[in-house]
């Protein structure tokens, strides 16, 4: 068995190395994370496993805080040195490696013993001197070293000048990586700019990057199916209500609301779920990632004014038009009373599943009951929130704190389109409140249509 | 607890049973999951290892067991099928005492077989298109679970949920023509084997007559008959009977020996041979399977366990911190006499920052602005040493991560003067960073106090430190 290509990740203090290992290892607990500088202050090492055997062995390392001071002390020790690793060595040897330089002498003392290091650049800081001192204390330890610039997106002018001096340095393969919000593959891109820096190891990150690949798809297929089964559930959904209740006086809406609880909790469901296969814990106080839970969209998003703008903005050829999320989307449904939907369901119903449904549907009619379902628009709505909520867990990295919101859409998706008429062959489904929405279904025309409209919206989630 | 060994179909049976168990809501997994995990394996071992532990602790590895242990009870019943085909095969031919109407014969030998072959070759093709297979499993899974749950050998506490757990497993690998297949096929091969032996018998040790009778039909017609039947079975050497009859003839004897051979190499040809290359056929497929099946990683609840199985990943400290290392600092008290001199030292500031900081440039002696470097630090210091001001200002960026680097600057300008005051300069109209300077000016106000800089002034605006600068003057 080869041993596991170690890679330390070095940097100045608080330049975001801990979040950059956060984001690769797929775990947001790893290490401890904070604004302060200094916050990591020991060597901590993480493996990235690739069926179940440790592919890559990622050392965090504390920050290099007085890079300028320990370069004028390398340089000014005593004796001839064959090469600048000597030199480090007799530093490490001596005693100021347990005294004022601690914290930098674990990482060199790493450095020596890694295969490559990630050198974590915060390029929203001008480039001081004191970042020269450590890119030569860095290159001082004869380690290929790979640059990555952090926090690319806040200031993209000051990357050039860093490139700049990197390219000084003689480091010509650097990487764009935001550990908080890294690009769609920024992964695949590291290991294999890593390939080119190490050459005997290339095969075995091409298989880490291969790897990667295949998790990935899986979780996204995975997630497809979780956003699937909900819209095929959403779309058998109906609630019959006693014409009785429906001309007492709130009894409309009281029926409404009910029956948005209850999709909007199948939803929340469904997007803890979508969370969980991402590895973002929901459970978690530091890690709030649904403004769903807060319970204040309780109090304005079911508001009748905000239902009545978003009726107007179905009405008016928008057709989504949403406030906050993909619960938003389902509270604001614009859902529907009456015989035009309960018909239209029915046809739907008749024309794709037979007539399974129509007793059901009649002996509703005889007993004076009408039936809510969800009219499409919602479920366009909701599908879309879905799979922008998927593409931004995709770029997201598990070193992010912040809140992740899902804005309203502003075109109609053309692309779900096809999805929504997928699913009206779902409005002929039982509605099973009992079953366990998410879960597969026992009906294998049910997992057929979830199985459809899941590779529809794999579609849509590749062209995004 | 499990002396045999684990089978990939044994674990990957359980763990579709536990995620069907967990339908329902989640089981306590905490310690398998550890343990799943700590076993290194790849990842779906470590998920089907899970899956096995919870198995082991519901009673389904036992279930199992239980049913691996009442195996003896299949064999039982496939051996009652043989014996009652066998014999009903065997009573089809040789019922009427020494005499054998040979068509008849044949046809009472093959027709069932011929039609039910059709049926399994028919059921083979619906399930490749799909469809009905499901149907049909559900029809399977019934009568699965009606046998099982009812026999005293088989039932188990468990065994409800693992059967429905097996028959979505054989539905989903579309195994179920195969396995029915196999079983069936396997139990005609032995009944025509015992058929031919039976019949080997007979004819080795008694006496048969080998007729032909028909009311419609003509006596060519069997002769045609036992030409195209016997034309396989000629090519092995085994002959043609021929018939010497007139037109008009009704019934007849065939010449019993060429019959007898016919009759059984017929039955070996026709029955015999297909069912044995299809029950390998089916044997085949089923092992292809076997070592193929596996769990789902793009099912959601695969998926999910996958998210939860990474989590656990352990980070190791490799090189502990070392307490009380950063604590020993050189002390920063100043002494000595000093000027009246004011000093203005910018210490690694952003190139946009405004220099010199708004309402400090023209009242300053000594006005500096360093990037860092350790000679630009050693001219500061000197200059310092020799002016020995009475009020010093080191102006730094708002939006830099103090460091070590910047504690020991400060603290050995602080050695040269009287008092001593951080300022944090903001960059003027930028308000994109605003947030980034709010969290920037608590940063280094917290790092002030931890470094061991709290005797030092500290203001967020230069008018303030202005204002001091005044209030000392």
């Amino acid at each position: 068995m080869t041993q596991p290509i170690a890679i330390a990740v070095v940097g100045h203090t608080n330049a975001g190395k801990t979040s950059l290992l956060r984001t690769l290892t797929r775990q947001g607990s790893f290490g401890e994370v904070s604004d302060r500088p200094g916050t990591t202050r020991h060597v901590e090492r993480i493996d990235l496993r690739i069926d179940g055997r440790a592919a890559v062995r990622f050392f965090d390392t504390p920050g290099l805080e007085d890079a300028v001071a320990l370069q004028h002390h390398l340089r000014s020790l005593p004796g001839e040195f064959g090469n600048p690793v000597d030199r480090v060595r007799a530093f490490l040897a001596g005693p100021e490696a347990h005294a004022a330089y601690e914290q930098e002498a674990k990482v060199l003392r790493t450095m020596l013993e890694v295969d490559a290091a990630v050198y974590v650049i915060d390029c929203r800081q001008d480039v001081l001197p004191k970042y020269r001192s450590e890119i030569e204390l860095l290159c001082a330890c004869a380690r290929p070293v790979m640059p990555v610039l952090n926090f690319i997106a806040a200031s993209a002018e000051r990357a050039d000048a860093w490139r700049e001096l990197l390219t000084g340095f003689n480091l010509h393969v650097w990487m764009q990586f935001d550990a908080v919000a890294p690009f769609v593959g920024a992964e695949r891109q590291l290991f294999q700019d890593l390939c080119v820096l190490l050459r005997p190891r290339q095969a075995e990150l091409q298989a880490v990057v291969a790897e990667l690949e295949r998790q990935g798809a899986a979780r996204r297929a995975a997630a497809a199916t979780l956003v699937a089964r909900l819209l095929v559930h959403a779309a058998a959904l109906r609630l019959p209500v006693p014409r009785e209740a429906l001309a007492s006086p709130g009894g409309r809406e009281r029926a409404l609301e009910q029956f948005r609880d209850q999709l909007a909790g199948v939803t929340q469901k469904c997007v803890q779920a979508v969370l969980g296969v991402y590895g973002f814990r929901s459970g978690e106080a530091d890690v709030a990632l649904q403004p769903w839970t807060s319970g204040r969209w309780q109090v304005d998003l079911f508001h009748p004014q905000t239902l009545q703008d978003a009726g107007r903005k179905l009405g008016t050829g928008a057709v989504v038009g949403a406030a906050v999320g993909a619960v938003a989307d389902v509270a604001l449904a614009g859902l529907s009373l009456g015989a035009a939907t309960a018909l239209g369901a029915a046809v739907g119903g008749v024309a794709s599943q037979g007539w399974s449904q129509v007793p059901r549907k009649l002996m509703h009619r005889l007993q004076g009951a009408e039936e809510l379902s969800v009219e499409d628009t919602v479920l366009l709505a909701l599908a879309d929130s879905l799979v922008r909520l998927i593409s931004a867990l995709e770029r997201r990295g598990h070193a992010a704190t912040a809140q992740l919101h899902i804005p309203a859409a502003v075109a109609g998706p053309d692309t779900l389109q096809a999805l929504v008429q997928a699913l009206s062959a779902a409005r002929g489904f039982a509605s099973d409140g009992s079953a366990p929405p998410l879960a597969a279904s026992p009906d294998a025309r049910r997992e057929a249509l979830s199985g459809r409209v899941a590779a529809l919206l794999l579609r849509s989630l590749s062209e995004a | 607890m499990s002396a045999q060994p684990k089978s990939l179909l044994a674990q990957v049976w359980v763990a579709e049973t536990v995620q069907l168990i967990e339908k329902n809501g989640p089981l306590d997994d905490a310690q398998a999951l550890a343990r799943a995990h700590r076993s290194a394996l790849p990842m779906r071992a470590q998920l089907r290892e899970r899956a096995w532990l919870l198995g082991e602790r519901l009673g389904l590895v036992a279930q199992l067991e239980r049913w691996r242990g009442a195996a003896w009870l299949l064999v039982l019943l496939a051996a009652a099928a043989v014996l009652a085909l066998t014999n009903g095969l065997l009573f089809a031919v040789l019922a009427d005492g020494r005499s054998i109407n040979a068509a008849s014969a044949f046809v009472s030998a093959l027709g069932l077989h011929a039609l039910t072959l059709l049926f399994w070759l028919g059921s083979l093709f619906l399930a490749r298109g799909g469809g009905s297979q499901t149907k049909g499993m559900f029809s399977l899974g019934r009568f699965l679970a009606t046998l099982v749950l009812r026999l005293p050998f088989w039932r188990g506490p468990q065994s409800a949920p693992m059967l429905r757990a097996g028959t979505h497993l054989v539905a989903r690998e579309r195994l179920a023509p195969w396995v029915f297949g196999l079983g069936s096929h396997l139990v005609w091969t032995l009944g025509f084997v015992f058929m031919l032996l039976g019949l080997l018998l007979g004819f080795a040790f008694r006496e048969y007559r080998l007729t032909w009778e028909t009311t419609i039909l003509s006596p060519q017609w069997f002769a045609a008959f036992a030409r195209a039947t016997g034309a396989l079975p000629a090519l092995l050497g085994v002959p043609v009977p021929g018939l010497d009859a007139g037109t008009g003839q009704l019934a007849g004897a065939w010449p019993a020996r060429d019959a007898a051979w016919w009759l059984l190499a017929c039955v070996a040809l026709y029955g015999l041979l297909p069912r044995a290359l299809c029950a390998l056929w089916c044997g085949w497929v089923v092992r292809r399977a076997l070592r193929r099946i596996n769990i789902d990683l793009s099912d959601p609840y695969y998926q999910l366990l996958l998210a939860r199985l990474q989590a656990l990943e352990p980070a190791l400290v490799t090189d502990a911190e070392q307490p009380g290392a950063a604590l020993v600092r050189a002390p920063s008290a100043a002494r000595g006499v000093f000027t009246q001199a004011r000093a203005v030292v910018g210490f690694e500031l952003a190139a946009h920052l405004p220099w010199p900081p708004p309402g400090l440039g023209p009242d300053a002696d000594y006005i500096v602005r360093i990037a860092g470097s350790m000679d630009e630090q050693a001219q500061v210091q000197e200059r310092l040493a020799a002016l020995r001001p009475g009020a010093l200002l080191v102006v730094c960026d708002p939006a830099a991560s103090p460091d070590r680097g910047t504690a020991r600057f400060l603290r050995e300008t602080a050695l040269s003067a009287q008092r001593c005051a951080l300022v944090l300069s903001a960059a003027s109209g930028g308000d994109g960073d605003e947030m980034r300077t709010l969290a920037g000016v608590r940063r280094w106000r917290e790092w002030m106090q931890g470094a061991g800089l709290a005797d030092w002034g500290f203001f967020e605006q230069s008018a303030n430190a202005a204002a001091w600068w005044q209030g000392q003057a």
